[in-house]
């Protein structure tokens, strides 16, 4: 027992420094300790992979699913719509756009919700001269707070309710979480809205600027004069007048204008070039192959909004593909016709030749490419549109039918009509079966790195469980708060995993903590609901740093926040959520 | 157990009747056993966090980082360097290389990477194309015999036997017999088999990039080329390519804007159309009739188009074909957007032996067709580098180069997983999840692409025919087939067992695939075996090899798919170049598995 112990300590120890490390992706990291569990026997090797199929697992997959399938159906757009016509006053705003976004983040993923939600409060800055800074952190918390209200709302919230049915009780239902959830998030909400968002530092984020990037400064406008080497040459030659780093993206001649010209374009004397560039290349390529600048501001706004072509700002998410590629390896124009003009990271505008630098999560990228093709390619891309305009949609709406659908398959499982995931399944193919999600879009809005680490970490958790070690923390823990009342132990455990949770996943800490919560309620003799229920909330509650929640990470980009940025309103927030969180539990499920 | 029977009647009629796809009724056999109350929901759920399901999506992961660290792209590259000195040498070489690399990597996957060098190759040897590729697909359904990891059905009836028995088939337990049937296998095509390939002669040049006519000839464009002539007076004159609503209103794609002073051959949607243009365009007689009566523009219908109108310095045409796992299967033509992403126009599609040519915007694409796409070289050559597609069509193959330590780096990982199945060290589920993790923390692949190499409607359906399976057990319903069907078979003697389920495995996989003839089958062997008294192993292995004797149809197995559209073969010839294949496999496993290995 003790060898077993030590070994699931260090497999725990080991995996909270990768998680840290950050170099290995969660996903990535799950499957080492759930390979290393295994391995040493901690876990039998038949049940090994049971992770994969547990009820959690299946529901946060269907869950998913459905949340593209409410996406598309147009719903989610009617409501934000109705936010545009918002006052100037900030804490107006911020009320709006959190309180929205955590009502969708009840039935959708976090994630989900943000990425439906972020574009909508760029542009209620970008109109109205707030600083994204107020609105983004706000909005990224609620949608953290909303998953606190329903079970489908937040991966832990389903592990919770599949640990209750472990303990040889029904599991929770779809809204047995609401008491404590709602008052929480309620009070959350209008803490952020009211007080919140002025503890936030102002930055300068990417979102805040009107024209992001004020592409013009960028562009450039050059004639080429009769002696040119470039006068009859084609486009592709560029590269034999000597290693210049420009790119062209596009010719006026005459009254024509030629929008994302081709290699094989022959260039002629008198052809304005609209090329981006620094001013480094830009000055060794106006000497190698003489031309002569010319001012024609114009030309350089209508090659990047003509009507093929469009700008469009997008925010890279975790899940990308592109993370860890450079735009040159992952071939973005040749394979999605995409341009790439510019990316900021951190509130700053990279430098240097950007075909060749690798993209980080939450890198903003400004990219010109054919109108009306961006929402398709950003969903290949795993990239979130930063702003709404220009992308166009691509589909019929069917908003009754996909509210109907969702609302049956909640309320099936609500009544206990049908277990959960069966419910949440059948919704989901009724979901494709109306075509509301085409079957090739299936398999692409299961975000598969949350169900790989699920389905890894699930084992883990239960071989804490079996070798003991849950139970060696619950002593440990209890022996400082043991002689103390109950509820003491509660606060402890929920202020342990918030804290868990602001450095690890926030569904892999709701693995790890269950077992902790019921042995610590089995120690005391009392009914192990109410600690259940705090993990549920504690593991929500990554308010602290942007690594904790993939909704933090995604905002610091745009809004151009700092590590340090985040206890700020965070911090008081934990406070709200503990001095309201406790007497709600309490009171819904007693001791 | 009535219902069951129901149920599998139901599943057979949506999957061959409806042609449902495989994925969607593994979720509707999920939800049927759940609603019905055969299983429960744990039970139904199970099957998709078994060691199988897991096992296989680790290999795809696998056999990604092999593909992506250029492991196979060098295997390419060397059969191409190699072969093609005679048709009987060049076939022999494809199809041991072929055989070789399926032994670790799935068939379709193997297919798909040996199929550029492959074509390549045929152009250099005076070969038909439909000569060697119908083999390298054979070849790799052979070699996914060759060991446990070679194709799913092995793993399907690995756990089948652990799960019975507590004992797993070894790395090498399928190695002796894959072994006899690869060599045989080649050997009969060789001898007798190349006898009965198609020479679908697509003339040895039609594939080169300097007489394009006899590629154009084949998919018969010529017949639908017009020219158009634009009037001053048109309502043509002056709007962009795109504004005219050529391709959206009458299916009409205008190949080139011909003018005196600057011919446009590969126009963009922005080009301008002027007054005086000539429009070479492709579509429907009636369609451009109309067209040309709305818009003003003079019809002329060309003969021989060709050569000197399209065939412009540095513009090619091309074929490809779609990739296993492509992100455009399913969508429509128009959808994907090519002129604008790729600067590339597709002219045809080829499909069942047959082109397709007028209103392609709205032809959804299917895996196997292959397109007929025009556009400058260097694009050509580009979308042959990425994933998009692969091209099939004369030029070099271009494959990305890789730095050596990535190779040799996937190469050891590959190495590890095996020694490790080998020696007994892991079971086949934790190799091969921990090669995956390992090919992902070693960057021979990022953690996306190893999500995109996971054939996830396979996982899904693998997972699903899983839990009627084992509602099948529980109900039964196994044990009343086994005893119904088999019980006078076993009075005659084991191997007319053996054969019976051999057969059965061959005639599911035919009509569905090799995988689905493995999960339901792997149950009935191990019931036959404990009612018998024979052993599973056997049994299990005749699944295995049945389900892979799917050389007669194009749908049992991916790879046969995949060769469809490059090799211009139809189904007749599947049956014909299969039907001695097939038998050949029957006897040699069935003489192999009653007398060597033992009942």
């Amino acid at each position: 027992m003790i060898y077993q112990q030590v070994v699931i300590f260090a497999t725990l120890a080991l995996t909270l420094v990768l998680f840290l490390w950050g170099r290995w992706r969660y996903d990535v990291v799950a499957v080492i300790a759930l390979l290393i569990v295994t391995f040493t026997g901690l876990v039998p090797a038949g049940e090994a992979f049971a992770g994969f199929g547990h009820p959690a697992v299946i529901t946060v997959a269907a869950v998913l699913i459905l949340s593209r399938g409410l996406m598309n159906s147009g719903l989610i757009d009617g409501i934000t719509n109705l936010l545009s016509r918002l006052g100037r006053s900030t804490s107006t705003q911020v009320a709006a756009l959190t309180g929205i976004t955590a009502f969708f983040s009840m039935f959708m993923n976090n994630v989900g919700a943000i990425a439906v939600m972020l574009p909508v409060a760029v542009e209620i800055s970008r109109k109205n001269g707030t600083s994204p800074s107020c609105l983004l952190m706000p909005i990224a918390f609620g949608s953290l707070l909303g998953g606190l209200v329903t079970m489908i709302g937040t991966p832990p919230n389903i592990i919770i309710a599949m640990a209750r049915a472990e303990t040889g009780r029904p599991a929770f239902g779809m809204f047995d979480f609401s008491p404590v959830g709602f008052g929480v998030a309620a009070a959350g909400v209008a803490f952020v809205s009211l007080v919140g968002w002025r503890l936030i530092p102002q930055r300068k984020g990417q979102a805040s600027q009107e024209e992001i990037f004020h592409v013009e400064d960028y562009l450039t406008e050059v004639r080429i004069t009769p002696d040119s080497p470039l006068a009859g040459a084609r486009l592709s030659d560029l590269r034999k007048i000597g290693d210049i780093e420009v790119n062209v993206l596009g010719i006026g001649r005459g009254k024509r204008k030629i929008v994302a010209p081709r290699a094989g374009e022959t260039l002629e004397e008198g052809d304005i070039l609209v090329v981006e560039a620094d001013s480094d290349s830009l000055e060794s390529f106006l000497r190698t192959a003489r031309l002569e600048l010319a001012e024609d501001k114009k030309l350089g706004r209508d090659i990047l909004g003509s009507e093929e072509m469009a700008l469009n700002e997008a925010v890279v998410m975790a899940n990308s593909p592109l993370v860890g590629n450079t735009a040159f390896g992952f071939n973005l124009r040749r394979r999605y016709g995409l341009n790439l003009l510019a990316v900021a990271r951190k509130g700053s505008r990279l430098k240097g030749r950007l075909a060749v630098v690798p993209f980080r999560t939450g890198d903003i990228l400004l990219l010109s490419g054919p109108r009306g093709t961006f929402v398709e390619t950003y969903q290949r891309l795993g990239c979130i549109p930063l702003v709404r305009r220009n992308i166009g949609f691509g589909r019929p709406r069917h908003v009754m039918l996909g509210g109907a659908i969702f609302l049956a398959g909640i309320a099936a499982a609500a009544v206990g009509l049908l277990p959960v995931q069966t419910a949440l399944i059948s919704a989901a193919v009724a979901m494709v079966f109306v075509n509301l999600i085409p079957v090739r879009q299936l398999y692409d809005s299961v975000n598969w790195s949350v169900i790989v680490l699920l389905g890894a970490m699930i084992p883990v958790g239960r071989a804490l469980e079996t070798t003991g070690g849950a139970e060696a923390v619950g002593h440990l823990i209890l022996r400082l708060t043991g002689h103390m009342p109950a509820a003491v132990s509660l606060v402890v455990l929920l202020v342990g995993t918030m804290w868990i949770s602001d450095v690890i996943n926030n569904a892999a800490t709701a693995v790890l903590m269950a077992p902790i919560a019921k042995t610590m309620a089995v120690e005391l003799g009392v009914c192990p609901d109410p600690f259940l229920m705090a993990v549920a909330v504690g593991a929500s509650c990554a308010f602290l740093t942007p690594i904790g929640h993939q909704s933090n990470t995604l905002v610091m980009g745009p809004a151009g926040y700092r590590f340090g940025d985040y206890w700020r309103m965070g911090l008081p927030l934990d406070i709200i959520v503990i001095v309201t969180a406790v007497p709600l539990i309490l009171w819904r499920w007693p001791l | 157990m009535i219902f069951l029977t129901v149920l599998l009647a139901a599943v057979l009629f949506l999957l061959l009747a409806l042609r449902v796809s495989a994925d969607l009724v593994a979720v509707f056999i999920v939800l049927a056993l759940i609603f019905s109350g055969t299983l429960t929901v744990e039970e139904t759920f199970a099957g998709f966090g078994s060691p199988v399901v897991v096992a296989i999506a680790a290999l795809f992961i696998v056999s990604g980082g092999l593909y992506h660290a250029g492991v196979a792209g060098l295997i390419g590259r060397q059969l191409a360097r190699f072969g093609g000195k005679g048709e009987l040498r060049t076939l022999v070489i494809v199809m041991a290389v072929g055989a070789l690399l399926s032994s670790v990597i799935t068939n379709v996957a193997a297919t798909a990477i040996l199929l550029p060098a492959v074509i390549t190759l045929s152009l250099r040897s005076k070969t038909a194309p439909s000569r060697l590729l119908l083999p390298l697909s054979y070849a790799t359904i052979l070699g996914g015999t060759l060991t446990l990891v070679g194709s799913q059905p092995n793993i399907i009836a690995s756990s089948a036997l652990e799960a019975a028995e507590g004992r797993h088939l070894g790395f090498f337990a399928l190695t002796p017999v894959g072994l006899l049937l690869t060599v045989l296998g080649i050997g009969f095509m060789a001898l007798v088999g190349i006898r009965l390939l198609p020479v679908r002669q697509r003339d040895d040049k039609a594939r080169c990039a300097e007489s394009l006519e006899n590629l154009a000839s084949i998919y018969r464009l010529d017949e639908r080329l017009f020219e158009l002539t634009v009037r001053a007076e048109a309502p043509l004159a002056g709007k962009t390519l795109s504004e005219s609503e050529l391709g959206q209103r009458f299916g009409i794609n205008v190949i080139a804007i011909v003018r005196p002073a600057q011919p446009s051959f590969c126009p963009s949607c922005g080009d301008l159309i002027r007054a005086g243009d000539r429009l070479i365009v492709q579509g429907r007689e009636g369609d451009v009739e109309a067209a040309a009566r709305d818009f003003g523009l003079d019809l002329f219908r060309r003969d021989n188009l060709f050569p000197e109108e399209i065939l412009s310095r540095g513009i090619g045409v091309a074929e490809v074909v779609l990739p296993p796992r492509s992100p455009y299967v399913g969508k429509k033509l128009g959808d994907i957007q090519m002129r604008e992403r790729l600067g590339l126009t597709a002219l045809a599609i080829w499909r069942g032996g047959k082109p397709i040519r007028a209103r392609l915007g709205e032809e959804t694409l299917q895996f196997g067709d292959a397109l007929l796409v025009r556009g400058p070289w260097a694009r050509i050559r580009q979308i042959a580098s990425s994933e998009e597609f692969i091209l099939v069509s004369g030029t070099e193959v271009v494959e990305r180069q890789e730095p050596r330590g990535k190779m040799l780096l996937a190469g050891a990982v590959l190495a590890a997983m095996v020694v490790s199945v080998v020696s007994g060290a892991l079971t086949l589920p934790m190799a091969a999840l921990g090669a995956a993790a390992l090919m992902v923390v070693t960057r021979c692949l990022g953690p996306a692409d190893a999500y995109r190499a996971i054939e996830w409607r396979m996982i899904i359906m693998i997972g699903g025919f899983l839990s009627l399976g084992t509602a099948m057990v529980k109900t039964g319903l196994i044990e009343a087939f086994v005893g119904a069907a088999f019980a006078p078979l076993s009075q005659a003697g084991g191997v007319f067992v053996l054969a019976a389920i051999f057969l059965l495995s061959t005639a599911i996989a035919l009509v569905t695939s090799n995988i689905t003839a493995a999960v339901l089958l792997a149950p009935v062997a191990v019931q036959a075996a404990s009612s018998f008294g024979l052993d599973p192993g056997t049994l299990l292995i005749c699944v295995v090899l049945g389900a892979s004797n799917g050389f007669m149809s194009p749908v049992a197995q991916q790879a046969n798919l995949l060769v469809m559209g490059p090799g211009n073969y139809v189904t007749r010839d599947y049956i014909r170049a299969g039907l001695g294949l097939s038998l050949l496999v029957f006897a040699v496993s069935l003489v192999y598995l009653s007398l060597l290995r033992g009942l």
